[in-house]
């Protein structure tokens, strides 16, 4: 059977395949990123190796350049593969020569791959593109490239000056690679940053919105998950609100406020990573707590460099961070391989760490290498792409959380049938030692029966046969006598059949059984018998015991009346009414009138027969009366009905 | 004894000779029966059997055999009554003797006038179902009248609720006569009622009851 431990930890993989799969994985997604943008960009611009390096700048007041002398003009040098000027809020200006060739089938650009903040190209003092430097941020694109068509009329056949004026809030003014040359290739190069830096980001913020949405709500409804699904909507609001900071266009002293937002960000990303995996493993207190320690590092420092904005700052940056950023690679790519529990979320969330890290490195790795003057890295800033990796991870957990909900699912499917099937079982047990222990009651049932029936057989007609045989040897008794004497043991012994035979779940029919009992006896001593049974419903409750109490009450007063009484019609009245005692609901009515001479005080107190009539209704709760008519005798016998018993065994008394 | 045509040929088979003696009584004092043979064991009433008869009144217990032999060849033959004679009148032997064919019972009795009544009431084709035989009946059929039992294959148990409501009161103790005058209906209605029961309870239970009998021991 699948067990959730077994869907948690399912890989025993070689320590080999381990590293194998780390490198793999850190391979594909670093060069994925790195080919993709780099190789894309750089094949559509033909001479993407020679970015315009040769600047002046100046600092202005206005777009005035064409004023000023040449000697206003200082050189400067690129750092790294930017260039920053040395004061915030101030208006710069830097000038190249580029040579073009006048041809009347050619269109010329200027393209900016990425500046802050504000931007303004003139070409030979002529505007090709103005940004307002106050007040106006609707089109501003911050992250996004510029492009510029030189209009065909500004241009002169030779040497022409381009002028950018630049200015910063805040932070210093800063300008990276910059291209001229043929208009068609630098529009596509265009297009592609254009998508990359601003499209792409939007759509994947989009996705990371979705995924946020989405994985709070299924935490909400999720019982077995529901921390892994909130803390994977966490780290999706985190990354989305670390990608609309980055965005966001600089207001006048707002950098610090949007650089801040940007870094606290980046940690709630972070920290809610190590907290997926925690949430995850619940043994990954450790993990979280590193996670913790270099997300918080990392992101103070970048902040700290952002505040201060300084070349030094830069420099520390890359020469920092480049051990730091290699540094949590390894640690992640250890923690990674040696991770127990493959290809589970605390593997995707240490992976998804690694590969945020590894657009850093990208973006460490390109500075350095352009400062080194390896031409062929010019572009490249993956910033804006680290979220592209996240995606991805993000994508693959949201795949592994679905695929174990399904596994557990399954699992709770396969326990509810084996649950399904024992309880049947157990069922099945239960029916069986149920049906045993009814066959065991049932037998003490009958054994008990049978010692009542062994008694009745002493006390009636064992003791009447008996008292028979002494009478016979004593007196010299009449056969008429000894006949009679036999005919009572012998109508006790039917009663005792009868009562055993009868329905008695059913005391309308024990009662007809009676009738076909005594109905030879009347019609041999031509009595008429006036049957009125007055019981219509089924009455259950009484048992074989009781039944033999009512036969042999009624067979007594029958036997009575036919000795005693010379009556010509006898009346049987049997009816069920309701109690008027508490203690049961309806009693059994039976009213045995003969139409004879009546009885006589005397006969009342002395006549066995009635004294026995009242000593059985008694044991039945019930009592017995009998009165003279006028017209003859009338024993009542009432008895109360025992409550129903459903699970009265056949047989046994109730 | 005379041969009058006109009464109702009779053989007897009772192996105890004072009841043997009674029933002969009673039959020979009878105006409508004419006593043919009085056969004392199984073995006599195999034999008195090959001669012509109308009613046959024979004993269950015969010491050397069991009367419901003869019961079941006499109502083979289709034209012929029996009655069964039984001591205790149970609802067992009773039952045994109703699906084997038998038209009624007597009981053993010392009073004669008890054996002649009981004789007249099923020649008068009066109560062949007593009210126990009636209530047991009932709740064979209350037993079988799960739906499956009503839909099953055995229609020839399927008792229309007259014969049931008959039946119920049968087994409360009345006779033909008085259940007819409560639904008012005539005591011969009633008659062909009860022959109807009687019938589909025999037809439906015989061979099934007399198996029953010989796992209760009733037939050795």
């Amino acid at each position: 059977m699948v067990s959730t431990d077994s869907i948690i930890r399912d890989s025993k993989d070689s320590l080999a395949v381990r590293i194998f799969n780390y490198i793999s994985l850190f391979l594909i997604c670093f060069f994925a990123i790195v080919l993709v943008v780099y190789a894309a960009e750089r094949s559509m611009i033909p001479g993407a190796d020679e970015r315009l390096t040769d600047f002046r700048v100046a600092s202005v007041s206005s777009f005035d350049a064409e004023t000023l002398p040449d000697s206003a003009f200082e050189p400067i040098q690129s750092q790294w593969y930017s260039y920053r000027l040395p004061d915030p809020d101030q208006l710069y200006v830097m000038r190249t020569d580029i040579d073009l060739q006048k041809m009347s089938d050619k269109d010329y650009a200027f393209y900016i791959t990425r500046a802050r903040d504000r931007i303004s190209v003139f070409l030979n003092g002529q505007p090709v593109g103005v940004e307002r430097n106050e007040g106006d941020y609707s089109n501003v694109n911050f992250l996004g490239p510029r492009l510029y068509t030189l209009p065909d009329q500004f241009v002169i056949d030779g040497k022409n000056t381009i002028d950018i004026y630049l200015y910063g809030y805040s932070l210093r003014p800063r300008i990276y690679s910059v291209f001229a040359g043929e208009r068609e290739p630098l529009v596509s190069a265009y297009f592609w940053r254009q998508t990359l830096n601003v499209t792409a980001l939007n759509v994947v913020n989009g996705i990371g919105v979705f995924v946020a949405i989405f994985s709070l709500a299924v935490g909400g409804l999720s019982r077995q998950q529901r921390h892994e699904y909130v803390v994977l909507g966490l780290i999706m609001i985190f990354w989305v609100g670390r990608n609309v900071y980055y965005q966001m266009p600089m207001h006048k002293w707002d950098v610090i406020h949007q650089s801040l937002m940007f870094n606290i960000t980046t940690f709630g990303l972070v920290m809610s990573i190590a907290a997926f995996a925690n949430a995850w493993t619940a043994k990954a207190e450790r993990t979280y707590r590193i996670l913790a320690g270099i997300g918080l590092g990392y992101t103070g420092f970048s902040f700290l460099l952002d505040l201060v904005d300084t070349d030094w700052g830069d420099t520390l940056y890359l020469f920092l961070g480049l051990p730091v950023v290699v540094g949590a690679l390894l640690w992640t790519g250890w923690k990674f391989i040696t991770f127990r529990n493959q290809r589970n979320i605390p593997y995707f969330s240490i992976a998804a760490f690694g590969i945020c890290l590894s657009t850093a490195l990208v973006d460490v790795l390109s500075e350095i290498l352009v400062s080194s003057n390896v031409a062929w890295w010019p572009l490249v800033t993956t910033m804006p792409y680290s979220p592209l990796a996240i995606v991805i991870v993000a994508l693959g957990i949201i795949y592994v959380l679905a695929r174990r909900t399904l596994q557990l699912r399954q699992v709770e499917e396969q326990q509810r049938v084996t649950l399904a099937t024992e309880l049947a079982e157990r069922k099945a047990e239960l029916a069986l030692s149920y049906e045993k222990t009814r066959e065991q009651e049932k037998q003490a049932a009958i054994a008990q029966e049978r010692q009542r029936i062994m008694l009745d057989m002493h006390d009636g007609i064992g003791s009447q046969l008996l008292g028979l045989q002494l009478q016979i040897k004593q007196h010299d008794l009449s056969s008429e006598a000894v006949s009679d004497g036999l005919q009572t043991s012998l109508n006790d012994l039917r009663l005792i059949v009868d009562s055993l035979d009868t329905e008695t779940d059913d005391i309308g029919m024990a009662l007809g059984a009676f009738r076909a009992r005594i109905q030879p006896q009347l019609s041999a001593a031509g009595v008429d018998l006036d049957w009125q049974m007055k019981i219509c419903k089924q009455i259950s409750g009484f048992g074989p015991e009781a039944v033999l109490h009512i036969y042999r009450s009624m067979q007594e007063s029958v036997t009575n009346a036919l000795r005693h009484s010379g009556m010509k019609r006898l009346t049987i009245s049997m009816e069920v009414e309701a109690s008027s005692d508490e203690a049961t609901d309806q009693t059994l009515n039976i009213r045995i009138t003969d139409d004879g001479r009546g009885i006589g005080e005397a006969e009342l107190l002395s006549r066995r027969g009635l004294s026995h009539i009242s000593k059985r209704a008694k044991a039945l709760h019930g009592s017995a009366t009998v009165r003279n008519t006028g017209n003859g005798t009338e024993i009542f016998l009432s008895v109360p009905i025992p409550p129903d018993n459903d699970i009265r065994l056949p047989g046994s008394p109730s | 004894m005379s041969d009058d045509p006109g009464k109702i040929k009779t053989i007897l088979i009772e192996d105890v000779p004072a009841a043997r003696a009674a029933f002969t009584e009673v039959i020979d004092l009878h105006p409508r029966l004419h006593l043919v043979e009085a056969a004392a064991s199984w073995a006599e009433g195999k034999k008195a059997l090959e001669q012509d008869y109308d009613l046959l009144i024979t004993d269950l217990d015969l010491g050397d055999g069991t009367g419901l032999d003869f019961v079941k060849q006499a109502s083979a033959s289709g034209d012929k009554k029996v009655i069964v004679i039984t001591v205790l009148g149970d609802v067992k032997s009773v039952m045994a003797s109703v699906e084997a064919g038998a038209d009624g019972y007597v009981l053993k009795s010392a009073q004669p006038e008890e054996l002649k009544s009981a004789i007249t009431t099923v020649l008068e084709g009066g109560a062949p179902i007593s009210a126990a035989v009636a209530g047991h009946l009932l709740k064979k059929i209350r037993s079988e009248n799960t739906p499956q039992a009503i839909e099953g294959d055995r229609p020839a148990t399927r008792l229309t609720s007259r014969e049931v409501e008959i039946l119920t009161e049968l087994a409360r103790g009345f006779t033909n006569k008085e259940v007819a005058r409560q639904l008012g209906i005539s005591p011969y209605t009633v008659a062909e009622h009860v022959k109807a029961i009687y019938r589909k309870m025999a037809v439906s239970t015989r061979s099934e009851a007399v198996s029953q009998a010989y796992r209760e021991g009733l037939i050795r």
